[in-house]
């Protein structure tokens, strides 16, 4: 997998720490990651429902806080469990970053989905997204 | 474990790291803990409280108590009251993504040889009535309007409503309602997020418990008899939860937009981007604590609901009225925000605004603010253990004034949710639970892993710390028989 989860960093809540060559990449297997901790497995969500995402942030660790925060977003408000789909994000000329792409899937179903533990947030405590090699790697730390 | 070589031991149960010990530090850090827990405290609370120590307008010492872990932002215990004529700020990280959690403890007039028989069906039906785990609906069905008004009210709310008695609100921290909450202040999407989860127990750690007082672990009789607890072997209720979705979002949209003020405004150098915070004096730092009683709110009429919930079912199974059962509210007390209180600093009475994260508040005989039917005896603490072991009901004392009278809020986790999960399995550990006498009922085998006993620290040595570092006193221990959990 192109993440894993620390053991000795906020022992309460969970650490992520994932690498991947492109940030769209990242950004998906940090949404996996998330979600990973709220259901025990990922093809139990069935792609029936599309949502439209667009964030815009200062800098890239800002923009993934943000696009995570989408999908507990949804979590919450609607009882549903979101995974991305296709995601564009680019940096424009004033070094402001943005994303737009799509989330799919369905309402959360405990008949059917192994629900693990709810997300409650990202937060900003050693949250990274940089240039490793040609790629990226980033930590979150989510609250649990 | 990796303690500092400049922490000090100043007394059996008090630990300083001095104001040199980093860059920026204003006070002290003081943590409190006997030598084994010292010891076993993760390397991120020290470097969480010192960082906490840097922060505009902090009085006496930044503080970390017993059941202390690493957090973000705050360590998890941490406590730190600013004074806000001289620039103290507000931090949304110095009192949690989850505004208000909390414990609340009530009564029954049952025996633990009355409740066994019907332990089952109770455990069962308190699972189907009192919504558990994630992408879970509340019972309620509120409109916006409806909802507003929760976060305005708080418990009051429920209570009009015919979902809990007048007397609860007399024993609930702040009456169940912040005053001064402003629902102008919170976004549509903190709404949204929390509008459908009135009367949900949320997962993690957040849990409802039956649990029984045996008579080896009533440590003061006269003053639990003050609270109900006469009969061997009392059957009580505890139940830990908070702001569900809602609060979370509030901590969320706030600590972004201080971020963004935070140094170009007011000049704060940041250390830890959730150590975010604005003046208490400033438009930022009051918007957020207009929004944080919003969401205090809403978790006081969370757990008021959960209690109606919770009789109701009592009710059924026994075929008698609550009140016939003895269901009376013992406590409901925060261990997540941020109050203005007054309180002595170098001889000087001052108003700061103390924060708790993952701290009880704990007033002290004859403080204002506590029940009056409470008021010679100290403000009942709620501590919530691990539930393999067992939680305690303790009082406020005198000798918390160097802690701004608070103390421990739960046992404090000593090992990471991904360890947890290698080590035990959630439908083992519920069979063996089972079997020494804990009926379990989860939304979640692996959220059940996770809380396992071993993940804690030992519950007694920190209320034993906390005893003998006199912030608080010992009345009642409550082993667990029943528990639900998300």
């Amino acid at each position: 997998m192109p993440f894993r989860y620390l053991d000795d960093v906020a022992i309460a809540d969970v650490a992520i720490e994932a690498w991947a060559e492109t940030l769209e990449d990242l950004f998906r297997d940090n949404a996996d990651a998330m979600l990973l901790e709220m259901v025990e497995n990922l093809d139990t969500i069935a792609p029936g429902e599309t949502r439209q995402v667009t964030a815009a942030a200062p800098a890239v660790d800002r923009l993934l806080h943000d696009f995570l925060q989408e999908i507990i977003f949804f979590k919450d408000a609607e009882c549903k469990f979101f995974r991305p789909g296709q995601l564009r994000i680019a940096q424009g000329g004033g070094g402001e970053w943005s994303l737009d792409g799509t989330l799919t899937g369905e309402p959360i179903d405990h008949t059917r989905h192994a629900v693990g533990i709810d997300v409650k947030a990202v937060t900003m405590h050693r949250l990274t997204v940089e240039r490793a090699g040609q790629g990226w790697k980033s930590l979150v730390i989510l609250d649990i | 474990m990796t303690i500092p070589v400049e922490l000090k031991q100043i007394s059996d149960t008090v630990w300083e790291l001095p104001a040199s010990y980093k860059k920026g530090m204003r006070v002290p850090a003081r943590i409190i803990g006997t030598p084994d827990l010292i010891r076993a405290m993760d390397a991120g609370v020290f470097e969480q409280v010192t960082n906490v120590a840097t922060l505009p307008g902090i009085c006496r010492c930044a503080l970390c108590m017993p059941d202390g872990h690493w957090g973000y932002g705050f360590p998890v215990g941490g406590v730190a009251a600013m004074d806000v004529e001289k620039g103290g700020v507000i931090s949304p990280g110095g009192i949690g993504f989850d505004i208000n959690c909390g414990m609340r403890l009530m009564l029954t007039n049952l025996t633990e040889e009355e409740v066994r028989p019907h332990l089952k069906q109770l455990v069962d039906k308190l699972y189907e009535h009192i919504p558990a785990g994630v992408g879970r609906h509340g019972l309620l069905d509120l409109t916006r309007g409806d909802f507003a008004d929760v976060l305005e009210k708080g418990s009051a709310w429920c209570v009009k409503r015919g979902y809990g008695w007048q007397e609860d609100l007399e024993r609930t921290e702040e009456g169940g309602c912040f005053k001064g909450a402003d629902t102008a202040m919170v976004s549509d999407r903190a709404v949204a997020r929390g509008r459908n989860q009135v009367g949900t127990l949320g997962s993690g750690n957040h849990y409802l418990e039956i649990q029984v007082a045996r008579p080896e672990h009533v440590y003061d009789a006269a003053l639990a008899a003050r609270f109900g607890l006469t009969r061997p072997n009392q059957v009580v209720v505890m139940f830990h939860c908070g702001s569900r979705g809602f609060g979370h979002q509030v901590a969320s949209d706030y600590l972004q937009s201080f971020l963004d003020v935070m140094t170009s405004k007011y000049g704060i150098p940041v250390l830890d981007r959730e150590l975010a915070c604005a003046p208490f004096a400033s438009p930022e730092g009051q918007a957020y604590f207009a929004a944080m009683k919003c969401a205090a709110n809403m978790s006081f009429a969370n757990r008021q609901v959960i209690q109606h919930r919770v009789r109701e079912v009592f009710a059924d199974v026994f075929g008698r009225d609550p009140k016939d059962l003895g269901l009376r509210q013992i406590y409901d007390v925060s261990h997540n925000t941020a109050k203005l209180e007054e309180h002595v600093v170098q001889g000087e009475r001052r108003t700061l605004l103390v924060h708790r994260k993952g701290a009880t508040r704990a007033f002290a005989p004859g403080m204002p603010g506590i029940p009056a039917a409470f008021g010679d005896i100290g403000q009942p603490v709620i501590i919530g253990g691990s539930m393999e072991t067992g939680s305690y009901l303790l009082v406020g004392t005198p000798g918390a004034a160097d802690t701004f009278y608070s103390t421990a809020h739960g046992s404090g986790r000593t090992m990471s949710r991904q360890k947890a999960k290698k080590l035990w399995r959630g439908q083992e550990l519920q069979r063996q639970m089972q079997a020494r006498g804990i009926l379990v009922r989860t939304a979640s085998y692996a959220g059940l892993a996770e809380e396992a006993g071993g993940a804690y620290k030992d519950v007694d040595q920190v209320i034993g710390a906390t005893q003998a570092a006199g912030i608080s006193h010992r009345v009642v221990r409550f082993s667990p028989i029943g528990n639900i959990k998300g």
